[in-house]
């Protein structure tokens, strides 16, 4: 009773700050302890395997409002805490506190839409039966719709009048255009993650055959989204330089896909040649000398297996026409390449393979003529001796 | 289970023997001189834009006036025929009395892109053999076609069949549409318009890496273990670096030459239909009539038997033989085999058909043909010789065509 009589006395001379500060300690608890949760929420939402403050209640959705929730907490008690300071200088205090608070305010508006908008999509994509991509546009026109009320209320005021059009125009469609734009571009991406999952790629031992599958649905991905931006005409003063390196960079990635296809055929025929390399040495066992065999034997028998397994795969016509799209494909990067440093060296004191191209072709015309002309030349010196001859 | 594991001694005297010839061949490989090739002594005597031709020099004068004229192919280098002195067609032929000219295509770079078939054989080709009856003063002469060279060889006595007095093919390829053959099987699928197009010349590198796939195993790993075998034998160390160096000594292909011969040969097959045109005139294989000499390596992965053996059937000679040599594509110029029997059984058939030849060198006494020739005429040809043989010494391989 003593001791509460003493701290009330003693509170009573600091002007209510033991309690202030008792409930300062309290809010920091409480905002760290939030802090976590959000954390733990929005970390468990884009890693599965998280298991961080707050996962266990499966809250995975709402960061950005918690976030916001608990700052615009934290800001009324900090403004509440400053009142207490007692009458404050001219200029300053609870009032210029909270001014300052709410330029933070309208940041921290921005970063919940931001939040709530992927952990909408987050959700859009992660349902059951592929993307719906309308589902995604619902969600684009319902959030840009709230952009527009934040803008409006934030920005738009802040703005002389003849200028306010300009806010209002990048609050609503131009976002909303650009978001779908997105929304497409990604789709097919996320559509071949989906597959990925789905299929239960393992990657501890891909096989060949679920090689040529990613690679399948890779190049499908590839062809409906980073292709098609590839292959996007270009404009402006270095646009023919960058048409050209984009055209480059497209059939590098088409010559990839090729490549990846080649390799994974020539590694099948390398498990077929190990499984089959077993399958002599076990038949070996059953002969007279129980299989006994030198390291020179089993390399023979290595490389002679793997040879009649590469030899009859290099025979098949599936191979003969994966080999010519590969050249093809490398030839087509090769020419798009080529194409590029000849434009962006241009300037450069040196000809080019074209313009060498060109010299050579007028060279060979000119040889041709010189061999002709020296052979009409030598027939005619063999006339005319004729001639002379019977003269 | 291996036998290292159970016997420790015999493990024990491999490693041993291996170490022993690390160290060996280490020695020996710091002390090899340069590869030295094409050791018998030739000259130039003609010399057009990168083609060169050279006259083997002999000591003697040779036993048939008809010169020789030997066309190779334009992949890698005509050395392979005179690799080393105790490993050389040349030196042999030459020694059986033979007078021989050899063209060297040179290397073809971004300049020659526009070099056609036209070129080569017309033109080219041509002006060699003219060159080499001027100088034998012979009307007619000899001409040895080897691989591609042996098809430009038959191409050119088709088209020009009043210079040419006999005819000796070659591990050549005629029927291009054989299955038996990895490059007959790729290059059907090959865009090799956009190939030349881009590249403008074939470079040899390339032609490699499809030459090493055709035997992957065996070419590009146990080749070179197989050397770790010998590798404290000095000879065959050498031998081994001059095959090496001729591997891959590879010229680049000009590219509308290398354009034409893959669309119209290898992927349409025009000389076995008649369809060839060079240089507006269509290449008929019945026009050829003098003796045909058609040599075949029975083991050859790279121009497959079954890829030279029509020609004798196509040919319009009376006067035509096949003969199988038991071996592989290069086995057939550096086998000891090949040291032994075809340069007496080529010289011999040429001297057979040489106006004038006198007797003499080693051929001296010998019937022209060797029992693995069969002589045909008029109707099929006969190859047994080389199904009879098969199995027997092959020789060293080499992923290149020649």
């Amino acid at each position: 009773m003593v001791e509460e009589e003493e701290m009330a006395e003693r509170d009573e001379s600091l002007g209510g700050w033991a309690e202030a500060w008792e409930r300062w300690r309290e809010l920091q608890a409480e905002a760290f302890r939030s802090w976590m949760e959000a954390w733990g929420s929005t970390l468990s939402g884009a890693y599965p395997g998280w298991k961080g403050v707050g996962s266990e209640k499966g809250e995975g959705a709402g960061t950005g409002s918690k976030a916001a929730a608990l700052f615009r907490e934290w800001g009324e008690h900090a403004r509440e805490l400053m009142s207490r300071f007692g009458v404050p200088a001219a200029g300053l205090g609870p009032d210029t506190f909270l001014r300052a608070f709410h330029a933070a305010e309208v940041y921290g508006g921005l970063y919940s839409l931001w939040m709530e908008m992927w952990e909408d999509y987050r959700r859009a994509l992660g349902q059951e039966g592929g993307l719906d991509l309308e589902a995604v546009h619902a969600l684009l026109d319902k959030w840009a719709e709230r952009y527009r009320e934040l803008v409006d209320k934030v920005f738009v005021p802040a703005l002389p009048e003849p200028l306010q059009w300009v806010a209002e125009l990048y609050s609503g469609e131009i976002p909303l255009l650009a978001g779908g734009l997105a929304a497409h571009f990604w789709a097919p991406w996320v559509e071949f993650a989906r597959s990925m999952s789905q299929r239960g790629f393992n990657l501890e031992r891909p096989t060949p055959e679920t090689a040529l599958k990613v690679y399948e649905e890779w190049r499908k991905a590839y062809e409906e989204s980073y292709g098609r931006l590839l292959r996007m005409p270009a404009m402006g003063y270095y646009r023919e330089a960058m048409e050209k390196y984009s055209k480059a960079m497209d059939s590098l990635n088409e010559f990839g896909i090729v490549l990846a296809e080649f390799y994974a055929t020539l590694q099948g025929a390398g498990t077929r040649g190990l499984e089959k390399l077993l399958e002599r040495m076990a038949s070996l066992r059953g002969e007279e000398d129980e299989g006994l065999m030198s390291f020179r034997d089993f390399y023979r028998l290595w490389w002679q297996t793997n040879e009649d397994i590469y030899v009859e795969l290099f025979r098949t016509e599936e191979f003969s026409r994966l080999l010519g799209q590969l050249v093809d494909k490398g030839m087509e990067f090769r020419s798009a390449f080529q194409a590029y440093v000849e434009e962006v060296s241009k300037e450069l004191p040196f000809p080019n393979r074209s313009e060498m191209d060109h010299l050579y072709r007028t060279l060979d015309r000119l040889r041709r003529e010189v061999r002709t002309l020296k052979r009409d030349l030598q027939e005619l010196k063999g006339a005319a001796a004729g001639k002379g001859g019977e003269g | 289970m291996f036998r290292e594991f159970l016997d420790p001694k015999f493990f024990l005297r491999e490693l041993e023997e291996v170490n022993r010839k690390v160290v060996k061949g280490a020695e020996i490989l710091l002390s090899i001189p340069d590869a030295d090739v094409e050791p018998t002594p030739k000259e130039l005597v003609h010399e057009e834009d990168k083609l060169r031709l050279f006259h083997y020099l002999s000591t003697g004068e040779p036993r048939c006036p008809v010169p020789v004229l030997i066309c190779y192919a334009l992949v890698n280098r005509q050395y392979m025929m005179d690799l080393q002195s105790d490993r050389s067609l040349i030196r042999n032929l030459l020694g059986e009395g033979l007078d021989i000219y050899i063209i060297d295509w040179g290397y073809p770079d971004h300049g020659d892109r526009y070099l056609t078939l036209e070129d080569y054989i017309d033109v080219y080709l041509n002006d060699c053999v003219d060159l080499v009856r001027e100088r034998s003063g012979q009307e007619r002469i000899n001409l040895l076609g080897v691989c591609q060279g042996g098809t430009f060889s038959v191409i050119y006595a088709a088209l020009y069949p009043e210079k040419i007095r006999n005819l000796v093919t070659m591990v050549t390829p005629i029927d291009f549409h054989v299955t038996d053959g990895l490059l007959n099987v790729w290059s059907r699928h090959m865009n090799v318009d956009k190939m030349v197009d881009t590249m403008g010349i074939i470079p040899g590198e390339f032609m490699n890496v499809g030459f090493l796939m055709l035997k992957p195993f065996q070419l590009m790993v146990d080749k070179y273990v197989g050397l770790m075998d010998n590798l404290d034998d000095p000879a065959t160390v050498a031998n081994f670096v001059r095959m090496e160096k001729w591997i891959f000594d590879s010229p680049a292909q000009a590219g509308e030459a290398y354009r034409k011969f893959i669309k119209d040969l290898y992927q349409e097959n025009k000389l076995v239909k008649g369809e060839l045109d060079i240089g507006g005139r269509r290449v008929d294989l019945r026009r050829i009539t003098m003796p045909l000499l058609n040599i075949y390596a029975t083991e050859d992965h790279l121009v497959p038997p079954a890829s030279s053996i029509p020609l004798n059937d196509l040919v319009g000679s009376e006067d035509k033989t096949l003969y199988g040599f038991p071996g592989g594509h290069i086995g057939i110029y550096v086998s000891s085999r090949s040291q032994k029997e075809l340069a007496p059984m080529v010289s011999g058939w040429l001297m057979e058909r040489c106006p004038g030849a006198r007797q003499g060198g080693r051929a001296r006494g010998r019937k022209a043909a060797s029992p693995g020739a069969r002589k045909t005429s008029g109707g099929k040809a006969d190859s047994r010789a080389g199904k009879e043989r098969r199995g027997d010494e092959k020789g060293p391989e080499g992923p290149a065509a020649t």
